[in-house]
């Protein structure tokens, strides 16, 4: 659905060779964890479940032909049409480097594979990949302080950015701006 | 009414080329104003074109506000450079309040003028910092260039040597503010 603008007449769009490899050895070694996969276009993705997500992540991390090193950065995305959200992994593999085909593709910028996990919007939860990835947790924190999202199965999820006793998380689609924080009136958008 | 000078005092005129009348006030106003130590602190990309002004190419300090202080307690004029944003608001009072009168208050460019380019969608940003401190200088700009933050600080020197000060917007919040507290008293009296 996010490749109509790519495809060049009636051919059929190139398959992206990183994801594609990805996703045949997760196929194999995870076949229930993987819902659904994007391998063409310019946001090719694998979409998992949230129970498989930890087993997929250290199979991506561990396996010597994948050795996804670095959680680029995990984000939230509200969908509330169909009452989800989605939460979305960008990895790179800084031990892959010399590898060719992974270079090439880090020389057009995007050298990352993406997961999917998709929920109910309102029982976001979704089993934390900080402890495959140090460097998820903050990102996890910040994703829950925006988002909502929460992330089970780690310490401390707090927010990161914004005060602790704000209201709500403001990427819901259907936040609303409040009248006032601590004494300082905000106008919402809506009213200017 | 001009200033009173030696003349119309008739004093001797070796007295004359030796002594200088002025009112204390006057005095006062120009120590003050020749003599201004901004608080160092910056809270977003603004920051950036303030530090310019105080390296060597633009030295404010030509116009003795190149003092920058670690301390709000030494401090005489605060410029506010840079988003302000809703956990920050209540930082930028505390320095406020910290800092000895009399004190100023520049608001260094569109963030803090007004909420700038986040005064729309930006949930996380007070919409002009003006509704925390009182604010003497608008100096709008994104980011306003160094020369714009020296002409800001000579309006300020402007008006202190005319002991003028305006800060309508905030004193209206601080009114209203004061309105609720009292109409929450008040409320809770009746019932
Ligand atoms: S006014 Fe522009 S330059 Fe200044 S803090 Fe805001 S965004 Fe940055």
């Amino acid at each position: 659905m996010t490749n109509e603008s790519d495809s060049q007449g009636s051919e059929a769009p190139p398959e992206d060779p990183v994801t594609l490899r990805a996703l045949a050895l997760l196929r194999k070694a995870h076949p229930d964890a993987v819902v659904d996969a994007v391998t063409t276009g310019r946001h090719p993705y694998i979409e998992v479940t949230a129970d498989g997500l930890c087993d997929a992540c250290l199979l991506l991390r561990d396996h010597d032909e994948l050795l996804y090193d670095c959680c680029h950065l995990v984000t939230g995305v509200d969908r509330p049409d169909d009452q989800q959200i989605e939460v979305v992994y960008h990895l790179v593999s800084y031990a892959r480097l010399p590898d060719d085909e992974y270079r090439k593709r880090a020389e057009k910028n995007d050298p990352w594979v993406a997961l999917k996990v998709r929920v109910p919007r309102d029982k976001p939860e979704v089993p934390t990949v900080s402890n495959v990835w140090t460097g998820a947790d903050w990102h996890e924190r910040e994703t829950y302080d925006l988002v909502g999202v929460i992330f089970t199965g780690r310490e401390e999820l707090r927010r990161i950015l914004l005060p602790e006793d704000w209201p709500g998380h403001p990427l819901r689609k259907d936040w609303e701006f409040p009248v006032e924080y601590h004494g300082v009136p905000i106008v919402p958008p809506e009213a200017q | 009414m001009p200033e009173p000078t030696a003349q119309d005092y008739q004093l001797d005129p070796e007295l004359q080329s030796s002594v200088i009348l002025t009112s204390l006030e006057w005095v006062k106003g120009w120590g003050r104003r020749n003599a201004l130590w901004p608080v160092s602190f910056g809270l977003a990309c603004c920051a950036m074109e303030m530090m310019a002004v105080a390296a060597t190419k633009y030295d404010i300090d030509r116009f003795g506000a190149g003092v920058f202080r670690a301390s709000p307690r030494q401090s005489d004029v605060m410029i506010v450079a840079g988003t302000v944003t809703h956990k920050m608001a209540p930082r930028v009072r505390r320095l406020y309040d910290q800092m000895p009168d009399p004190k100023y208050v520049i608001a260094m460019g569109a963030c803090t003028v007004g909420g700038g380019p986040y005064v729309k969608h930006g949930y996380h940003v007070v919409q002009g910092v003006d509704l925390v401190v009182p604010v003497d200088i608008y100096l709008p700009g994104c980011p306003p260039r160094p020369e714009a933050l020296i002409d800001a600080f000579r309006k300020l020197q402007h008006r202190i040597s005319e002991k003028r000060g305006d800060t309508l917007r905030f004193d209206a919040v601080e009114k209203n503010r004061e309105d609720q507290r009292r109409k929450a008293a008040g409320g809770e009296a009746a019932g």
